[in-house]
C-alpha cells in the first residue's frame, strides 16, 4: 500500500510505502482505517458519527448504523469484491419505498450476474419482485395497491430498483430505472385505479405524448415541445428554420425526426467528406430572406456523427474552413485546426 | 517549411466529454511547478457531477470506490493556458484529480473507467459564428 498526499504544501507531503500494518486517517467526523497485509489492503473500516462500514476483500461489506446492521453485501471467495454467485448477495434494511421502510434482497445467478431482487415492506406486503430479462414489472404501494407498471425489458444492476425509485420522488427516478432501450411507464394515483403519469421512453428519453401528474406534455427525445410540433408532419418543416434552432439537442431531435434525407431535399447541400465511422461532413448554404445574412456564414459546415453508445445521430456545426470529417471531429474535441492539419490526433482508448 | 511534429494524444471519451490524462509535461505547461490548483484560481467544485444535460437533466458523474478520492476543479475565467496543439481551456472544461481508478457514469452511456491521475475534461464544442475562435490563417 502506498500512502500519498495531494496539495499538502511545501515539505508537508506524505509518500510512504506500507507492507504490513494499519493506516488510520482521521478527518472531520470521519475515520478511515485500512489493514495492510503483504502490501495489500485486506480490510477497510470507515466510521462516521452514525455509521460504520467494514469492507473485507473477498468476503463482504457490512454497514452498521447506530450499532445495527443495515446492509450486508457478500463477495465471491477468491475475488476482491465480485458479488457472490448463485444466491443472496445483498440484504438491505434501511431503504424506504413509497414512504415505508422495508427489506431489499438481491440474488445473483450461478454465473454471477444480477438475477433477481425483491423488496418487502415492513408490514409484510411485497412491493415488487424483479427478475433479469422480465418484460413487465409491477410495483405496489404499502397497502397492496398498484403504484407503478413498467413494460419493457428490465435490467437489474448494482443499484437496486428500490434505490433507483427513491432519490427523485417527483419523477420516481425514471432515468435510473430505464436501462433498456424502450420502456412504457404507467404510474397510478393513491387509489390504485387512476393513472396520473403515463408515457413512453425511447433511447432513455421521453418520447411522444406524456401524461404527467394529470397534465399532458409532448416530448421529442427528452425535450418538451408543443403539441403542434409533436404531431405535425416533418414534411411541413422548413429545413433552414430547423438548422437555426439554438438548442443543440432539440435541433438534433428535429433533424433526427425530420430525417437527413428529407433535410437534404429541403436545403441545398453538398457532402464534402465521409468517414469510415459513418460521420459525414456536409456543406449547406444558408440564406436569410433571399440574401446571405451578414451575421451568418454563407457556407455552413455540419458534421453528422453517430454516438457509439446510443447509436443516435447528432449534427454539430463546425468552422467553415473545415475540409474533412477527421478535421471536423478533432476540432469539436478541442484540437486547433492548425494542429489537426499538422498531424495532431487523439488516440481514443475507450469511447462510450 | 517542414510541419512541426505533434504527438498523438491518448484520450477517453464519453458522449460529449473527452478525458485527457495529463502527462508531467502537460501539467507543467498548464501550471508550472505549482501543486495547489486552488492557489491558481481553480475552484474545487465539491461535487461529483461533471456536467448536466441542459434539456434532459442527465448527468455525467464520477463514481469512486472506498479509499479512492477524486476532486473536480473548474478553471478561473481568466485562464488562458492551453495544452500543446489544442485551443485554450474554456470555462466549461474541468480538471479531474483522482488518486485511484474512477468510473464515469451517465444514464445514456456505458460506464467509462479512467486510470488514476489528473485528467483534463474537454467538452465537445460546436462552432458558433457569433463567438470568436482561432481562425486558421
Amino acid at each position: 500500500m502506498l500512502v500519498t498526499s495531494r496539495f499538502g504544501g511545501c515539505r508537508r507531503g506524505i509518500y510512504q510505502t506500507i507492507e504490513d500494518g494499519t493506516v488510520t486517517v482521521r478527518g472531520a467526523g470521519t475515520c478511515l482505517r485500512a489493514i495492510v497485509r503483504q502490501g495489500q489492503v485486506v480490510e477497510e473500516v470507515r466510521r462516521t458519527s452514525t455509521e460504520c462500514t467494514t469492507l473485507r476483500y473477498g468476503q463482504g461489506q457490512t454497514v452498521k448504523r447506530d450499532g445495527k446492521i443495515i446492509q450486508q453485501v457478500f463477495y465471491e471467495p477468491g475475488s476482491l469484491h465480485a458479488i457472490r454467485r448463485g444466491g443472496l448477495w445483498k440484504r438491505q434494511t434501511d431503504l424506504t419505498l413509497c414512504g415505508m421502510a422495508g427489506t431489499l434482497r438481491c440474488y445473483s445467478t450461478r454465473g454471477g450476474l444480477y438475477g433477481r431482487e425483491t423488496f418487502t415492506y415492513c408490514n409484510g406486503v411485497r412491493a415488487y419482485a424483479a427478475e433479469r430479462g422480465q418484460q413487465k414489472l409491477e410495483v405496489r404501494r404499502p397497502d397492496g395497491r398498484l403504484w407503478i407498471v413498467l413494460e419493457g425489458r428490465m435490467r437489474l444492476g448494482l443499484h437496486s430498483m428500490a434505490e433507483r425509485l427513491n432519490p427523485r420522488p417527483n419523477d420516481v427516478g425514471l432515468w435510473w430505472l430505464i436501462a433498456g432501450q424502450d420502456l412504457s411507464v404507467k404510474i397510478y394515483g393513491p387509489s390504485g385505479s387512476r393513472v396520473v403519469t403515463q408515457g413512453r421512453m425511447e433511447n432513455h428519453q421521453r418520447q411522444g405524448r406524456w401524461l404527467e401528474n394529470g397534465k399532458v406534455s409532448y416530448y421529442l427525445s427528452g425535450v418538451k415541445i408543443s403539441r403542434t410540433l409533436c404531431e405535425e408532419d416533418p414534411d411541413q418543416w422548413d429545413g433552414a428554420e430547423v438548422l437555426r434552432i439554438p438548442n443543440a439537442q432539440l435541433r438534433s431531435s428535429f433533424l433526427n425526426k425530420m430525417g437527413y434525407e428529407r433535410l437534404l431535399q429541403k436545403v441545398d447541400h453538398e457532402v464534402l467528406d465521409t468517414d469510415a465511422d459513418g460521420s459525414q461532413l456536409l456543406a449547406i448554404t444558408v440564406l436569410s430572406g433571399g440574401q446571405p445574412a451578414l451575421t451568418v456564414d454563407r457556407s455552413m459546415r455540419l458534421l453528422r456523427v453517430v454516438c457509439p453508445s446510443t447509436r443516435a445521430t447528432y449534427v454539430l456545426r463546425v468552422p467553415p474552413e473545415v475540409q474533412s470529417c477527421q478535421e471536423a471531429r478533432h476540432w469539436t474535441l478541442g484540437l486547433g485546426l492548425r494542429s489537426v492539419r499538422n498531424g495532431a490526433r487523439f488516440d481514443l482508448v475507450q469511447e462510450t | 517549411m517542414a510541419k512541426r511534429e505533434i504527438p498523438t494524444r491518448r484520450a477517453f471519451r464519453q458522449g460529449e466529454l473527452l478525458f485527457l490524462p495529463l502527462s508531467k509535461e502537460d501539467y507543467t505547461r498548464l501550471f508550472g511547478d505549482r501543486r495547489d490548483l486552488a492557489g491558481q484560481g481553480w475552484q474545487d467544485l465539491d461535487t461529483n457531477v461533471i456536467r448536466e444535460g441542459e434539456a434532459t437533466g442527465h448527468k455525467h458523474q464520477v463514481l469512486t470506490k472506498l479509499a479512492v478520492s477524486a476532486a473536480l476543479f473548474a478553471p478561473p475565467e481568466s485562464w488562458m493556458q492551453a495544452l500543446a496543439g489544442m485551443d485554450r481551456i474554456t470555462g466549461e472544461d474541468r480538471l479531474l484529480v483522482a488518486d485511484g481508478p474512477v468510473e464515469i457514469v451517465h444514464p445514456e452511456h456505458k460506464p467509462l473507467t479512467l486510470p488514476k491521475g489528473i485528467h483534463l475534461i474537454v467538452v465537445q464544442r460546436e462552432y458558433d459564428e457569433t463567438r470568436p475562435y482561432h481562425v486558421l490563417d
